[in-house]
């Protein structure tokens, strides 16, 4: 996709600025120490079983002889690392795999949560069919403030493709402030970008010591949102 | 030099100058062994010296493992961090009692750490879990 996102992963090899000893260097060059995060922010990722939810935030290996403690003992949260117009944000993700039925997910999960991410899988028709009733549990438990993203994934199984992009975005244009891409996990395609719009987005609604007027210059806002300007704070609707 | 002495009751010979700031603090970017994710920043932790146990990263692939008994390491050498924020990228498993491992956020692979719910400001990586750079 194109580069409006400046996604600065913090993976082994990264720029420079990270690689120099942070004190007691014998070094004379001025190397800006690694600063604590800007913003933490909550994110949990909710769907019917098997659509793929946690392989949206995992790197594939092929290599399962490493994986003793994922496999017994399950993951239960990430903290993650984005760079979002010039600031660096944590994320926490909390990712409900296993825990499909919906009322099982309680409260607590969806209260925190600044954002919140709904998947479905394009290729099985009764995991769109669902989404209604993980709108309701957003309506009931989640924060008026949360950013919504709905993630078709799979698209890397586009032959076997049950929802078409079209049914997906009438479903979201009845709803209010709810975010719509579809994904491959599998091929990482279109998933980072969709996490940055979303995180781009909470970030826009948070306080900022840069007037917005400055951030509109930023390549980040070009994009025209479809959606209703956030600060009209429009009420999500009511599932049927 | 190579850090990655398996099962050496000696985890000092690691050169510990390298790693460790005058003030105790990292010296270099922790990352995963396998995937080389970014789990500190230089400068975020603090050298900690203390006995954890930490389960295997490798599943055994024999059946000669009896039941019950964990395959693990006695590690003593740890960064120490006292708020999960303090990490750019870690994974956290469920609750094994009352112990949380620390993961490679990216890979999953694990355990690189420790953390304990009675001690909600202590997170330990083990220097013999991570590589640095």
């Amino acid at each position: 996709m194109d580069s409006r996102y400046e996604i600065k992963r913090m993976a082994g090899g990264g720029g420079s600025a990270n690689a120099s000893p942070a004190l007691g260097s014998q070094s004379r060059r001025r190397k800006m120490p690694p600063r604590p995060a800007d913003y933490k922010l909550q994110i949990i990722i909710i769907g019917s079983r098997g659509v793929g939810k946690t392989s949206l935030m995992e790197r594939f290996t092929d290599d399962t002889f490493y994986e003793a403690c994922k496999s017994t003992v399950g993951v239960d949260f990430k903290i993650k690392t984005v760079e979002l117009r010039g600031k660096k944000i944590r994320l926490q993700i909390w990712d409900t795999a296993g825990q499909e039925r919906f009322n099982s997910i309680t409260s607590a999960y969806y209260r925190g949560a600044k954002g919140i991410v709904l998947v479905y899988d394009i290729t099985k028709q009764e995991t769109f069919d669902d989404l209604p009733k993980w709108m309701k549990m957003i309506d009931k438990y989640a924060s008026e403030e949360a950013e919504l993203l709905l993630v078709g994934n799979k698209l890397d199984c586009e032959t076997d493709r049950i929802v078409t992009k079209q049914t997906a975005e009438r479903f979201v244009s009845r709803i209010s402030g709810l975010r719509f891409c579809e994904a491959s996990a599998k091929d990482n395609f279109n998933v980072e970008e969709c996490f940055l719009k979303l995180v781009d987005d909470i970030l826009a609604k948070m306080p900022l010591e840069i007037p917005s007027r400055e951030l509109s210059n930023s390549i980040l806002s070009l994009q025209p949102e479809p959606d209703v300007p956030p600060e009209l704070n429009p009420p999500r609707m009511r599932c049927c | 030099m190579d850090n990655q002495e398996q099962n050496s009751p000696s985890e000092g010979c690691v050169d510990r100058s390298t790693l460790v700031s005058g003030v105790g603090k990292n010296i270099k970017s922790v990352l995963c062994r396998r995937c080389g994710s970014k789990v500190l920043c230089p400068g975020m932790a603090v050298f900690a010296e203390k006995e954890l146990f930490l389960p295997s990263m490798r599943k055994k692939t024999t059946i000669t493992q009896s039941e019950g008994s964990v395959d693990g390491d006695t590690l003593t050498t740890h960064w120490l961090v006292d708020d999960m924020y303090t990490f750019e990228n870690v994974g956290f498993t469920k609750d094994v009692g009352r112990i949380k491992y620390l993961i490679c956020a990216d890979c999953e692979i694990g355990p690189i750490g420790w953390h304990s719910l009675d001690d909600k400001k202590s997170f330990y990586v083990a220097l013999e879990r991570v590589n640095h750079a």
